[in-house]
């Protein structure tokens, strides 16, 4: 459950910024980095190695929290977009134009303090 | 007193298997008779039953079979003109009463594995997996039933003979339904259901896209049924073997299918399950069920972290009677993720039938019908076909002498080489399955840590040769059992969807499914939009923007198909729904958002309504199970562009490419 929170809270970060304005015709941005918590020069086999690590949390199957299936679809997707080549280099230009520092810096400094809370999830 | 008890009995199985599923009212007569026949004959004893079966042991030693029988038609035919009423109230008070009962002892879900030949089943015991076995000592149970004058008999319990040879020939003799994994839920149009016309029960085809008409031959006459129908009384007697071993009901299973089949066709396992009273948990694609497997043998090597990473990339490779299955796996800590999926309706079947075809070049001519002595001589040569390709897994050469009657005779030797090469395009078709796994999976042959070999096909020498050559590997991944591997990884899946956890851990195992298939609607005229393209991740959802193509256009059909082709047509229709009410503006402006989504036991929704500019969307939005289709997927698509024409399409909003 608590991993659940977390990617949810991950996810929706940057939805609510009122710091860039985007084009309201797209879809709010996603940082997928920070929903799998992994440091952007993350390499590939790293991000695999988180996704699995947060599938086993996730996956409807091992979590029965009402959102664990929402939470393991926004990871799942991360992971896609992450791993595949073409892709990462579309995201990392996306982020690089909507990326907001406030906003990411708000949201390390409310985790943060989960995670102190539970030294479990390292 | 004996007569109020059977008609307890008959009304109140009736009416439970009613209130579990949707069961024609001619099924009534089979299920019952067929509860009757595992009373008599295995002497069933479960505590809980809600059958009571244990009052009926002391009236049974009074009476013959006979007059047994007749007490139960009568009873049977009561209960079914007391449907309408009972129906309700009956099934009602029965299922308040099973749920209490159900609560206490913990519902794991069994794991079955129905093949085109072989069946088995397996459960969880809280410590590892059990195959469990028959009467016979069978794990593996010839899937086919028997239909006698009365009574019926399944694959599970051996049928009426107890010698081997014997069932075989009883299957052959056109009174017994097999192969029912290849009919279900194909048209009568379908190559496959072509294909199974010379088997020795009927199979009528009128070639216009309805599902095929079957019957098996009772005392001379052609009784007609249906695969959901034949599934359901086999899978009837698979649960009670296994209730009879648990000694509790089981009501939650999981079972494994091939990559091949679709959506529809998955629908009527469903159905067949809710038939035979069972809930089904999880469908699961074979190979990934055996990558479950794998997955928990690697772990228990070694002992490791989940962090440790060290990924094994693995192929399966799963080839039974009627399917072929490929699956490319990424392994580690437990967790092996399904990095593509491909198969295809070939197997043992198809090389039986070519091998029979060789042996025998006017066949087709020859058994053109279906009378009485041209269905034995098929059924012999069959059993001599089947004898062949299994001895030449091992042998070079084998003779071959079958009298066939009626002046036929085929007496020849068949080497191997020639076997191969009356195989040829099979063995190019699975070589092809493997290619198209790679490349999803973007990876080379020098990826692959371990190449799985399951199925009953695996045993030909040149499949394994054709896997291996591919795969540039020696040898096969040898600790998995090629028969009952897909078996014990859906009881480990069984065990883990139902929520089980073992305090040693050999339970911290996942498989991520990948979707066989892409999913996508009509658009851009005949085109196919792929919105969940094949080898994504289960559960996901993915939505996609399309708009209008004619001006002061106000409705637009969503007609939401499967496949691989590039246009809708070549795809399997699910279903369609249309959405109104759009705003009328000039074509190209409204946007219109579809978004899928697969839940975690499979299930496809499909969301769709009009967006505002400014991203947000106007209510109401569209929800739609699918698939919605029940018969004649191929008609619905011409009536609809006959109907509507390109009125009501779509076009595909060109994305940008965003994450």
């Amino acid at each position: 459950a608590q991993a659940v929170r977390e990617v949810c809270a991950a996810s929706a970060a940057f939805s609510g910024c009122p710091h860039r304005r985007r084009s309201p015709r797209r879809p709010p941005f996603v940082d997928w980095y920070l929903v799998l918590a992994v440091p952007d020069a993350a390499p590939v086999d790293a991000v695999r190695r988180r996704f699995r690590q947060l599938a086993l949390l996730l996956h409807p199957d091992k979590n029965t929290h009402a959102k664990a299936e929402v939470a393991f679809k926004i990871v799942s997707e991360a992971h896609a977009c992450l791993t595949d080549k073409a892709r990462r280099r579309a995201f990392d230009d996306e982020r690089a134009a909507s990326y907001c520092a406030a906003c990411h810096d708000r949201f390390r400094s409310s985790s943060s303090s989960t995670l102190s809370a539970t030294p479990a999830r390292q | 007193m004996l007569r109020e008890r059977l008609r307890t009995v008959g009304v109140r199985a009736a009416c439970s298997l009613a209130s579990s599923g949707i069961l024609p009212a001619r099924l009534f007569f089979t299920v019952v008779l067929l509860f009757l026949k595992l009373l008599t004959h295995t002497a069933l004893r479960l505590p809980q039953h809600r059958l009571r079966l244990r009052s009926q042991q002391s009236p049974q030693s009074g009476l013959g079979e006979s007059r047994f029988l007749g007490h139960l038609l009568r009873t049977v035919e009561q209960a079914c003109r007391m449907t309408e009423q009972l129906y309700t109230v009956a099934s009602d008070s029965e299922t308040t009463g099973e749920d209490k009962s159900q609560m206490s002892f913990p519902d794991v879900a069994i794991g079955i594995d129905i093949g085109t030949s072989n069946c088995s089943v397996a459960v969880w015991t809280g410590h590892q997996v059990e195959l469990l076995k028959n009467t016979r000592n069978q794990k593996g149970m010839r899937s086919y039933v028997m239909f006698k004058d009365d009574t019926l008999s399944a694959g599970v319990t051996g049928g009426a003979t107890q010698e081997h040879g014997h069932e075989e020939r009883d299957i052959l003799s056109g009174s017994a339904i097999f192969n029912m994994k290849r009919l279900i839920g194909r048209m009568d149009t379908d190559e496959v259901v072509q294909a199974s016309k010379n088997l020795p029960f009927l199979v009528q085809t009128l070639g216009i896209g309805v599902r095929p008409f079957i019957a098996a031959l009772v005392n001379n006459m052609w009784r007609s049924t249906t695969p959901e129908e034949v599934l359901a009384i086999f899978l009837l007697e698979l649960k009670a073997l296994v209730e009879m071993h648990l000694k509790h009901p089981v009501r939650n299973a999981v079972l494994t299918i091939p990559v091949a089949f679709s959506r529809f066709q998955q629908t009527r396992i469903e159905r067949a399950c809710a038939m035979a009273g069972l809930h089904v948990l999880r469908l699961m694609p074979e190979p990934t069920s055996i990558a479950l497997l794998y997955a928990q043998q690697q772990q228990q090597l070694l002992h490791d972290n989940m962090g440790s990473g060290i990924e094994k990339i693995a192929l399966i490779f799963n080839m039974g009677a009627g399917y072929c299955d490929a699956a490319v796996t990424a392994t580690a800590g437990g967790v092996s993720q399904i990095r593509a999926l491909s198969g295809s309706t070939v197997g043992g079947e198809d090389i039986l039938q070519n091998v029979m075809h060789h042996l025998l070049p006017d066949f087709d001519s020859l058994y053109a019908g279906q009378t009485m002595d041209r269905i034995k001589s098929i059924g012999l040569l069959r059993m001599a076909t089947q004898d062949v390709i299994h001895k030449l897994a091992t042998q070079e050469h084998v003779e071959i002498n079958v009298d066939l009657g009626g002046g036929h005779k085929v007496s020849k030797i068949l080497g191997r080489g020639e076997f191969e090469k009356v195989n040829q395009a099979i063995f190019e078709k699975c070589e092809g399955i493997i290619k198209q796994c790679l490349a999803d999976a973007k990876l080379t042959p020098e990826d692959i840590n371990d190449v799985i070999l399951v199925g009953g096909c695996s045993k030909i020498p040149k499949i394994r040769s054709v896997v291996l050559g591919l795969c540039k590997k020696d040898d096969s991944y040898g600790g998995i059992d090629p028969l009952e591997a897909a078996v014990s990884g859906a009881a480990l899946e069984g065990a883990i969807a139902s929520g089980v956890t073992d305090p040693s851990g050999s339970l911290d195992l996942l498989t991520i499914q990948a979707t066989p298939m892409n999913l996508g609607i009509r658009a851009d005229g005949g085109n196919f939009a792929a919105i969940i393209p094949r080898n994504t991740a289960v559960p996901a959802r993915r939505d996609m923007m399309f708009t209008t193509t004619h001006d002061n256009q106000t409705e637009a059909l969503i007609a939401v198909y499967e496949g691989e082709g590039k246009q809708a047509e070549e795809n399997h229709l699910l279903g369609y729904f249309k959405i109104t009410d759009i705003t009328a503006a000039a074509k190209g402006t409204v946007e219109i958002n579809v978004c899928m989504d697969i839940d975690a036991t499979n299930v496809l929704r499909v969301f769709a309504g009009v967006v505002k500019p400014q991203g947000q969307a106007i209510p109401p939005f569209i929800e739609v199970r699918m698939p919605t289709l029940d018969d004649g997927h191929g008609w619905c698509g011409q009536a609809l562009a006959k109907m509507f024409g390109s009125t009501l399409d779509l076009a595909a909003v060109p994305k940008k490419l965003h994450p």
